[in-house]
């Protein structure tokens, strides 16, 4: 799915309008609008892409994904955790369940209770802003990095409680509903933002 | 053809680690090619992560700007990717050049050389 615009970035690097990608490693369709650039090598005819800030790429459709109400399977679990870069034991400390039952979780076979889910939503979008997810997990919080990052203390207490603790999680829903997240850079922040799919 | 090779990378490990680990807006840009993932069955976390815990055992500094780095990491499986990139570290520009399997799980659960 790319839609070429007309103007160019470099003499040989093209702006895609919207890319699919699909190479991200997520279990639900990405893409991103005005921002990747494609250039083909003359030589081999290879298709090469840049994306701008993968990481906060990465970050931002995690956080996409855990505010979504659509109850997490299998697949998500593992992405989102491996997304923060945490191991499976840690989560599973975390979480106060056994490393079988999360990796069970994680391959579909068990389903996750609604509160751990809340509990893994909850942390997994406060650690994009932890320069090491992982302590978010293991360490005591350095309150200080996430209010830096996450913005003012009120604002982040509005969105844990709305995004979070008065979810409610939808567990049953059409599955041939795809879901689908775009994602564009904002350029006054720098960050990315989700649209309407 | 390189100008200079050079070995014992600890400046450049780190700056790749923080390059893949930084949580701030940043305009560093990626470049990879989607038919090299798709065909090494790996995906842009996989390489997020080798590049966060990795290390970088070799240097090849270009003729022109930047240069190319050999880098070891893991994936998010615990598996051993051995990647070649191109980094412009002035322009905070990345690009993915190759990248192989180092160990596969054999059948009968030992790893072996892929």
């Amino acid at each position: 799915m790319e839609k070429m615009k007309s103007h160019k970035q470099k003499a040989d690097e093209q702006i895609v309008h919207e890319y699919e990608v699909d190479t991200l490693g997520a279990p639900f369709k990405v893409s991103i609008i005005d921002v990747a650039s494609i250039r083909i090598d003359p030589k081999t005819g290879k298709k090469s892409v840049q994306i701008p800030d993968l990481v906060g790429l990465i970050n931002s459709v995690v956080r996409r994904r855990v505010s979504d109400k659509r109850k997490l399977n299998g697949p998500e679990l593992k992405f989102l955790r491996t997304a923060i870069r945490v191991r499976a034991k840690t989560l599973a400390e975390f979480l106060d369940m056994s490393p079988e039952h999360l990796s069970r979780c994680e391959a579909g076979s068990k389903v996750m209770t609604t509160v751990s889910e809340k509990l893994l939503r909850l942390s997994v979008y406060l650690a994009t802003y932890m320069a090491e997810p992982q302590d978010m997990f293991e360490k005591q919080v350095d309150e200080d990095e996430i209010v830096k990052k996450a913005g003012e203390p009120e604002d982040i207490l509005k969105r844990i409680v709305n995004r979070f603790l008065l979810m409610k999680i939808q567990s049953v829903f059409d599955p041939s509903v795809e879901l689908k997240y775009s994602f564009r850079r904002v350029d006054t922040s720098e960050q990315w933002s989700t649209e309407a799919a | 053809m390189s100008a200079k090779t050079k070995t014992g990378l600890n400046l450049e490990t780190v700056w790749l680690r923080e390059y893949a680990r930084t949580y701030q807006p940043t305009e560093a840009g990626f470049w990879f090619s989607p038919e090299l993932l798709r065909e090494k069955n790996t995906t842009l976390l996989d390489v997020r992560h080798a590049f966060s815990v990795g290390n970088v055992m070799l240097s090849d500094k270009l003729d022109g700007p930047g240069a190319r780095w050999t880098v070891i990491g893991e994936d998010c499986d615990g598996r051993l990717l051995l990647m070649t990139v191109i980094v412009v570290s002035a322009e905070l520009s990345v690009s993915l050049e190759s990248l192989e399997r180092l160990v596969e799980a054999s059948k009968d659960g030992k790893n072996e050389i892929a």
